[in-house]
């Protein structure tokens, strides 16, 4: 039972830049030394590393090494991308609660934008494995997966094009108020629906950046936690998991409409004892604008099919009752693979985000999509 | 011609000799009896192993789609807009492929649209599959 035995103690960044001109394990020794600082940590208090990544990062033994951390007693990396986000707290949590580690950090490090990109391929030529029955027809590039799965929920339950845009537009207005968002002006319905297409109904306004950078988390147990620098910020439960279809194999999903939330979602809420109305804020992985309004369905923030009213209805804006993505997500502070979504919830919980704080923020879901694969947390101050 | 050729491998040669002549045919489970596609080493459905391959009817309907603006990659640059999506067998609409639709105007295409298969000689001695819109 994960319930409250350990917490988050530690937060760390990078700048995040479209050219760090700098290693992926420069990134990661950087986040970690600055998350090590905030939580008033030396190297020799840190005994476990965890993170994960899409062969795109340093190894975590080298990472650990130039940390300086002479004896690491656990240590793993999680081969994905999104679902990661979560699953690497949960995970540490893991260990610390098997008396495997004391103290973990959690990092993720990636020039994603001027170094190894998503969904990259070489030149034209041969489709093997599963890009075989992808790469021939011109299915290339994330956003054409996933456009399908919009369109699926358009044409099931009616939702539209403006409905995806009021992620974005409310979105960009808690960016306004982040630091680390390069997108600080407002985003009109106009402007929205004006923008050119990259894949049906996706244009660039619906999808992330890829940015350069790190961030990293540290997790360690409960009451190791009410000695430290930080507010602590406890991990209330968990889940990961995902359905048929995972791991690209889409033809095998068993509705578009639907995300790995369907499948995650009631067992966070078990492992929590908490439910969506329990909920100050939500930070939902936000690679895509549609993918937000998908797993709200899922997660029970409202019924399946009225997602596109929920936000169009203003509730996820600052100033709603359901804060969402409050540092702009990854539209707005761009592609870190969801550690920065977690770090958000984080600030949010320590009552460190400024003028974009939430009220009485005391408990918030965290989430990491992969398609029929991923990860939810809730976590509490 | 189609930018990547795929390369078989030996789960899914007997699909690719299948389009080869010009019928689709997919895995379908002894244990369970339930068709599949792509194929795998296991039943999704019951993980059984044994696997008669069968022949479908090369028709169909659109699961979803989406038309596609930016090309991706450069030997895309002269076909967008194109429509690419999902397609669900007729037998069983859990068994769906992934192709590109042609003869379709990217205005007119329309989810649950009924569709049939045909087939295009690539290189390498590869025939791929596409649908098209079919009359109801
Ligand atoms: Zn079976």
């Amino acid at each position: 039972m994960l319930r409250d035995k350990c917490a988050i103690v530690g937060l760390g960044y990078t700048p995040f830049s479209s050219k760090s001109g700098v290693t992926t394990e420069m990134l990661a020794v950087e986040a970690c030394q600055n998350a090590m600082a905030d939580a008033g940590l030396k190297p020799s208090d840190v005994d476990g590393l965890l993170t994960y990544h899409m062969g795109d990062s340093a190894p975590v033994q080298v990472v650990a090494s130039s940390l300086g951390i002479r004896e690491l007693r656990w240590y793993n990396e999680i081969a994905q991308g999104g679902p990661g986000n979560c699953a690497v707290i949960l995970e540490a949590a893991m260990a610390v609660m098997a008396g495997l580690a004391e103290t973990v950090i959690c990092y993720r490090a990636m020039n994603g934008r001027s170094g190894q990109r998503a969904g990259e391929t070489g030149a034209a030529g041969k489709a093997a494995g599963e890009m075989q029955f992808l790469m021939p027809y011109g299915i290339i590039g994330v956003p054409v997966w996933y456009s399908m799965w919009a369109r699926h929920h358009m044409a099931t339950y009616g939702t539209t094009r403006e409905h995806y845009g009021h992620v974005a537009i409310a979105q960009r207005q808690w960016a306004m108020n982040n630091e680390r968002s390069f997108n600080r002006d407002p985003l009109t319905m106009d402007e929205y629906l004006a923008t050119p297409l990259i894949a049906d109904p996706l244009s660039r306004l619906d999808c992330c950046r890829e940015i350069d950078g790190g961030c990293a988390i540290i997790v360690t147990s409960a009451e190791r936690a009410r000695n430290l620098r930080q507010p602590p910020v406890y991990i209330r439960g968990g889940a990961y998991g995902m359905g048929p279809g995972g791991g690209r194999n889409y033809e095998k999903w068993e509705d578009y409409s639907q995300l790995f939330s369907h499948y995650v979602g009631p067992r966070v809420w078990q492992s929590a004892g908490l439910g969506p109305g329990d909920m100050n804020f939500a930070q939902i992985y936000d690679a895509y604008s549609f993918v937000v309004v998908h797993q709200l369905e899922d997660f029970g923030f409202c019924a399946k099919g009225e997602g596109g009213p929920l936000v169009a209805s203003g509730v996820t804006a600052p100033g709603g009752s359901l804060p969402l993505n409050t540092g702009g997500g990854m539209l707005n502070e761009g592609y870190l693979n969801g550690l920065n979504v977690v770090a958000e919830a984080v600030t949010q919980l320590r009552g460190q985000a400024g003028v974009r704080q939430v009220a009485d923020a005391e408990v918030g879901l965290v989430s990491g999509f992969g398609g029929p694969q991923g990860s939810a947390m809730v976590l509490r101050k | 011609m189609a930018p990547f050729v795929p390369v078989p491998d030996i789960l899914t040669q007997p699909y690719w000799d299948g389009c080869r002549n010009h019928v689709i045919t997919v895995q379908q489970c002894r244990s369970c009896g339930r068709k599949r596609h792509r194929p795998a080493a296991g039943c999704h459905w019951c993980g059984g192993q044994d696997v008669d391959w069968v022949e479908l009817s090369g028709r169909g309907s659109l699961y979803t789609y989406t038309v596609v603006h930016r090309a991706f990659h450069p030997s895309l640059a002269d076909e967008v807009p194109y429509v690419v999506g999902l397609v669900a067998a007729e037998e069983d609409p859990t068994v769906r492929f992934h192709t590109r639709i042609l003869e379709c105007d990217p205005a007119d295409v329309r989810v649950g649209m009924q569709l049939e298969v045909l087939f295009r000689e690539e290189t390498d001695g590869i025939v791929l599959p596409y649908w098209r819109p079919r009359a109801a």
